[in-house]
């Protein structure tokens, strides 16, 4: 069922008290929820703050003075524990793993700049020992001449 | 001056208790009145109470300051809840010739066996506005708002054409918002 919004008008203040049935009420939700039913959601909003008002009507009468107690004994088994959310679950799975995956990355390169370091000191050293062999060489050279 | 009720609210989701009977002391006397208007014990009123507050403590983290006031959240849920226990105790259709016997929106307000019923300057003005209506307009509301009727079934138990008490609902609720707007301003 697709509504108009003149149709919609026409529930309008049977939605706000909740007195359509299931499907009437489907059918009001889907109209509302359309970018062009601007006008209708105006009128649910009106219609809402009117309905809000009619508890007005009823005025106020105290409670009996021993109702708060009553109320504040049953007050910590009613705070349900707060549950977390299955995207905050993934988000510290997620944060976690990067965790591990840094400190992994992080070994990785120690281990490559003490090889590097291993390896740049090898190389000096081949480099002096080749010096003092091209210096023996030459002087070997100049003795000869 | 005491905290406005999103604050208290806000303290109430973070576990006050203090900031919870501070709500409790401010809005408990509105949902007993709804209680007593819609379950008719005061026992059971009593009971709603309770068990709207503790809601209230339950679900303070929910509240949507977006969605409505604090009070219009804590009246619905008096409603729903007072709803609810008319639906479990099969209690609605007793309550019907009731309802369409009231002779007059005097009969909105609350009278409590106590004499504790407090009124207010809203009160007497959403009872004005609704005294200016057709009693047919009056009952329709009464049955749909405080006894949880769908049209069909208010219909049904009318024996008024549906569309009937879908126009009555829309003209009732529409006159209504004229003269609160009227009055407020």
């Amino acid at each position: 069922m697709t509504l108009t919004a003149a149709e919609f008008a026409e529930l309008a203040a049977a939605y706000v008290l909740g007195a359509l049935d299931d499907v009437t009420r489907a059918a009001c939700d889907a109209h509302l929820a359309r970018p062009e039913s601007v006008e209708s959601r105006r009128l649910v909003a009106e219609l809402s703050a009117t309905a809000d008002r009619l508890a007005d009507a009823v005025g106020e009468v105290a409670p009996s003075p021993s109702l708060w107690g009553r109320i504040e004994a049953q007050l910590p088994a009613a705070r349900p524990r707060r549950r977390v959310h299955p995207a905050q679950w993934a988000l510290a799975a997620a944060a976690l793993l990067a965790l591990v995956w840094l400190g992994w990355s992080r070994r990785q390169l120690s281990t490559q700049l003490d090889d590097s370091v291993a390896a740049r000191a090898a190389l000096e050293r081949t480099l002096a020992s080749q010096r003092t062999v091209t210096a023996r060489c030459e002087t070997d050279l100049a003795a000869t001449r | 001056m005491s905290a406005p009720d999103p604050k208290l609210l806000l303290d109430v989701a973070r576990g006050d208790k203090a900031a919870l009977r501070t709500l409790y002391e401010r809005w408990a006397g509105r949902v007993m009145a709804i209680g007593l208007r819609m379950l008719g014990e005061r026992a059971e009123a009593e009971d709603l109470v309770q068990e709207v507050f503790i809601e209230v403590w339950r679900r303070a983290p929910q509240y949507d300051p977006a969605r409505g006031t604090v009070s219009a959240w804590v009246t619905s849920m008096a409603r729903s809840r007072a709803l609810d226990r008319l639906r479990a105790t099969g209690r609605r259709a007793n309550k019907i010739q009731a309802v369409l016997a009231q002779p007059t929106p005097a009969d909105f307000g609350v009278q409590s066996p106590l004499d504790s019923s407090v009124s207010s300057e809203q009160q007497r003005e959403v009872q004005a506005a609704l005294a200016t209506l057709p009693g047919e307009q009056r009952s329709s509301i009464e049955l749909a708002y405080f006894e949880g009727l769908s049209c069909n079934e208010i219909a049904e138990r009318t024996g008024q054409p549906l569309g009937t008490v879908k126009s009555r609902l829309r003209l009732a609720l529409g006159k209504l918002g004229a003269l609160l707007v009227r009055g407020a301003a």
